[in-house]
């Protein structure tokens, strides 16, 4: 049986930025694509504001969303709900458009104390750095310059 | 046809959207000044609890607890019409820190003849690179670079 085939697409229903963007992998059931896609309509407002005000260019407040020191990876919270949706950040056009950003969106975990989880983080990077991550990233993003006739 | 933005969807939308930027300016100010949420419970005479229901429910705010929620940590409000030349909203509501920083750039105006007073020249003289300069007098702050031929003649000086 062949393993199941990992993709990637933006997070739907939200406005996308011309210098960022938030994204989600899926395929998979450790991946949280249906998770954010399933929330109550109210936690997904929430959430959409959080990542539109991301994608938008403003970092913050940390009690909705924040990068990890030293590190790319990322989460959005939904406090008081304890949704946590966690991922890393990447700049999938080297080549095109050094400046922009993607969030990729991998895990979630439900959680209440503040503490960062290294575990959580210990799957993300799992996720990161899965070749079947970087293809599905690539084949969105192909990131070819076009030739010069 | 590009679809509209989810706050389109309903007046409720957009005033969970408009709630939550408001929220999310306040929250932000409570973590630059370091202020728990139970120290800012205190400056609104609330319970805490009650105070995270209204910062988790931006939908609900009311004029009242918008004013309120400012004043408690020495801000102002102002409610800003805007035409953005979107009137099907395809593209969703502006963040008020986009208006707030355009505030703070032009050197903080606090009203129509201060504004008047913020002389901006705008060099006609074409630098090297093709770019135009403009700057204000009050505090020397660099605009954002324009191109005279995007200004009407009238316009170029203010």
């Amino acid at each position: 049986m062949s393993p199941p085939k990992i993709n990637f697409q933006l997070v739907p229903d939200i406005r996308q930025g011309s210098k960022r963007a938030v994204g989600m992998l899926y395929g998979d059931q450790d991946l949280c694509a249906e998770k954010l896609t399933g929330l109550s309509e109210k936690d997904a407002k929430y959430n959409r504001y959080s990542m539109e005000r991301w994608t938008g260019g403003l970092n913050g407040p940390n009690s909705r969303s924040h990068q990890f020191d030293g590190t790319p990876y990322f989460v959005f919270k939904q406090v008081a709900k304890m949704h946590r949706f966690y991922g890393f950040l990447c700049h999938p056009l080297p080549n095109t458009d050094a400046s922009f950003q993607l969030c990729v969106l991998t895990t979630y975990a439900q959680k209440k104390e503040n503490a960062t989880d290294t575990a959580e983080l210990g799957r993300v990077k799992a996720w990161m750095d899965a070749p079947a991550t970087q293809a599905a990233i690539r084949l969105f993003y192909p990131d070819e310059k076009k030739d010069k006739k | 046809m590009t679809p509209n933005h989810w706050t389109e969807q309903s007046l409720g939308d957009f005033a969970y959207w408009i709630g939550s930027d408001f929220t999310a300016q306040i929250e932000t100010r409570l973590e630059t000044e370091d202020i728990g949420k139970s120290e800012f419970a205190k400056l609104l005479n609330l319970s805490p609890s009650r105070v995270s229901q209204v910062l988790n429910d931006p939908g609900n705010l009311t004029l009242g607890n918008v004013v309120k929620y400012a004043r408690a940590l020495g801000m102002k409000v102002a409610l800003v019409a805007y035409d953005d030349a979107d009137p099907n909203n395809e593209k969703g509501p502006i963040n008020a820190e986009v208006f707030t920083k355009c505030w703070e750039r032009l050197g903080q105006p606090k009203d129509f003849s201060d504004l008047s007073d913020i002389k901006t020249w705008i060099m006609h003289s074409t630098v090297p690179t093709g770019e135009t300069k403009a700057t204000t007098d009050k505090q020397n702050i660099p605009l954002k670079l324009v191109s005279t031929a995007e200004i009407r003649p009238e316009k170029r000086y203010a």
